[in-house]
């Protein structure tokens, strides 16, 4: 008794549905402006950049066999983070029949590689269940009495939709089961945006000032917040402090925090012997991302432990001579009480 | 697309396995025990390397070992969809615990996945499972999209007497060559990638019936569109 091969093509049941492509600036009144902008238009390395900055124009998709595209280029050196980072926001409106019964699914993508998914849940005379998911908002639910939905979603591209040089963005749209969406409309203030913010949901801030000024051989504290995205709670959130040369993490250099629901604050104490410049580098650890933050701390000469023992030996010395000269008065007062006796 | 001369050998111990013939020296334990269960991260985000037969994570409990990914635009309802006109009937549900990321918490996800035919079956079919974190049928990063799990596994007389299953890596291979029908072949990448749950031919019992191991250790990735 073993699998047999199949004959795939003789089980094979007629495909329910078909993916529906819809080509971009395809639909009535849409010219080739719209539907292929030059290579060279290139997007921002800052800050966003509309699809009406590359020429196209708010449109309705009609459904195509060929994907559409808008193309545009993005600037030298894009890549996908560490630093730099692009994001699609996403603002289209879909129509959906009346005897929709059935998924549709609304994607959007930068060289083929997907960075939007909208999933429209439909059944005649009911509202319209729609839901998404991104690295900015997580899973997001929504419902909707009418059957014109307007969607705005961001997320991160992927890491392969972004490189160097010419682009394409393309929509689609796949109808599953019933589903009958009659339009969908793309409008032209999506955009992408370069941003220096992580995709990642832990950030790490360090206190901008230390007070007081830290003073030499005097404990300080250097503080710090970290905060988690609304709503996405990060686990297994750890810190630790490194300091440069000549200064001492006095409280333990490790501290376990555990889940982080929202914003958590915290501090570091530590001590320089002597003044001068120093950093403190702070390590976070998660179940999710590793940010790290370097602080630079200027530690002052502690002018009051210099001046303390200098008051000391002054008050010695002036008690002692003090003394000198109370002493002969005394002496002679004592011998003369010594005389009167005898 | 994977031949299948490179397991008649061991298909034939199997079938031989399963008449009682070559399992003397060694009884099959009562339960299926995965060899590599471990869990295994994409980006951000983690998965335990087998489904389970309920929602507990123990060697003992796995059903099968994960070997699809479908990612870049990838949904349970789309990658069903799409492979419908080869896999249009349900079986019994599995789980699997992952865990998206951003979302920074491990859930079960339950499916039942989809395979050729359904009871009364005459010979072996195809079935597989696909999971996503339940609440959004799909997982996302910025290096895998929009991705998904899957298990796979072929059914021998499934639900009647006589009943085995097993031998994942044969079924991987016709669920890839189904996907590239669906989406495009240059879209399946045939167990290009290692996900740590190789596992040995060999005979268990699980549910009652025979559970044949046959599993390689690396994943079918699809592309989908």
């Amino acid at each position: 008794v073993e699998p047999e091969p199949h004959s795939p093509h003789a089980k094979a049941l007629p495909i329910l549905l078909a993916t529906v492509l819809v080509a971009l600036g395809s639909g009535a009144g849409l010219g080739d402006r719209a539907y292929a902008a030059e290579p060279t238009n290139q997007i921002k390395s800052a800050g966003q950049t509309r699809l009406s900055d590359l020429g196209f124009s708010t449109a309705d998709v009609v459904q195509s066999p060929d994907r559409g595209h808008v193309s545009f280029a993005f600037p030298p050196g894009a890549e996908q983070g560490p630093d730099n980072w692009y994001l699609l926001n996403f603002h289209f409106e879909v129509e959906i029949g009346a005897d929709s019964d059935g998924i549709a699914l609304v994607s959007a993508a930068t060289n083929d590689r997907s960075a939007a998914q909208v999933q429209f849940e439909t059944h005649p005379g009911q509202s319209v269940k729609y839901s998404s998911l991104s690295l900015i908002a997580g899973r997001t639910e929504s419902t909707s009495e009418s059957r014109v939905v307007d969607v705005r979603f961001s997320n991160y591209l992927q890491q392969q939709g972004v490189a160097p040089g010419p682009a394409q963005f393309s929509v689609s749209l796949e109808q599953i089961g019933g589903a009958r969406i009659s339009r969908v409309t793309l409008f032209s203030d999506t955009s992408f945006e370069a941003t220096r913010s992580s995709p990642f949901s832990l950030s790490l801030t360090p206190a901008k000032a230390i007070n007081p000024t830290p003073t030499s051989g005097r404990p300080f504290y250097v503080t710090f917040t970290l905060r988690v995205q609304q709503g996405r709670p990060v686990d297994s959130v750890a810190i630790t402090a490194t300091a440069s040369n000549g200064l001492e993490v006095v409280s333990p250099a490790r501290q376990d925090i555990g889940s982080v629901g929202d914003i958590y604050q915290g501090r570091f104490q530590l001590i320089a012997k002597r003044a001068g410049e120093y950093e403190v580098g702070l390590h976070a650890q998660s179940s999710i991302n590793r940010p790290a933050a370097t602080v630079r701390v200027r530690v002052v000469e502690d002018h009051a432990s210099r001046v303390t023992p200098l008051f000391v030996a002054f008050a010695t010395v002036l008690a002692g001579v003090v003394l000198i000269l109370l002493a002969g008065p005394l002496r002679a007062r004592l011998r003369r009480r010594s005389q009167v006796r005898q | 697309m994977r031949s299948f001369r490179t397991s008649v050998l061991f298909r034939l111990l199997g079938a031989l396995s399963c008449l009682g013939l070559v399992t003397v020296a060694q009884p099959p334990p009562a339960t299926a025990g995965a060899s590599n269960l471990t869990i295994v991260g994409l980006d951000n985000d983690e998965f335990w390397n087998y489904d389970f037969y309920g929602q507990t994570v123990d060697a003992g409990n796995v059903d099968w070992a994960v070997d699809l990914v479908f990612y870049n635009n990838a949904n349970i309802n789309k990658v069903k969809n799409a492979l419908n006109p080869w896999y249009s009937q349900t079986g019994g549900p599995k789980y699997e615990y992952m865990r998206d990321g951003p979302i920074g918490t491990f859930q079960w996800d339950q499916d039942s996945g989809r395979k050729i035919t359904g009871c009364p079956p005459t010979g072996w079919f195809e079935h597989y499972r696909v999971y996503a974190d339940p609440s959004d049928d799909s997982m996302y990063n910025v290096y895998y999209g929009y991705y998904v799990l899957g298990t796979t596994h072929f059914d021998y007389n499934d639900g009647c007497s006589g009943a085995l299953a097993g031998y994942s890596e044969t079924a991987e291979g016709w669920v890839a060559q189904h996907s590239g029908e669906a989406w495009g072949t240059n879209r399946v990448f045939y167990s290009c990638c290692t996900l740590y749950n190789s596992e040995a031919f060999r005979t268990e019992t699980a549910g009652g019936i025979p559970h044949i191991w046959e599993n390689d250790g690396n994943a079918t990735y699809v592309s989908v569109p």
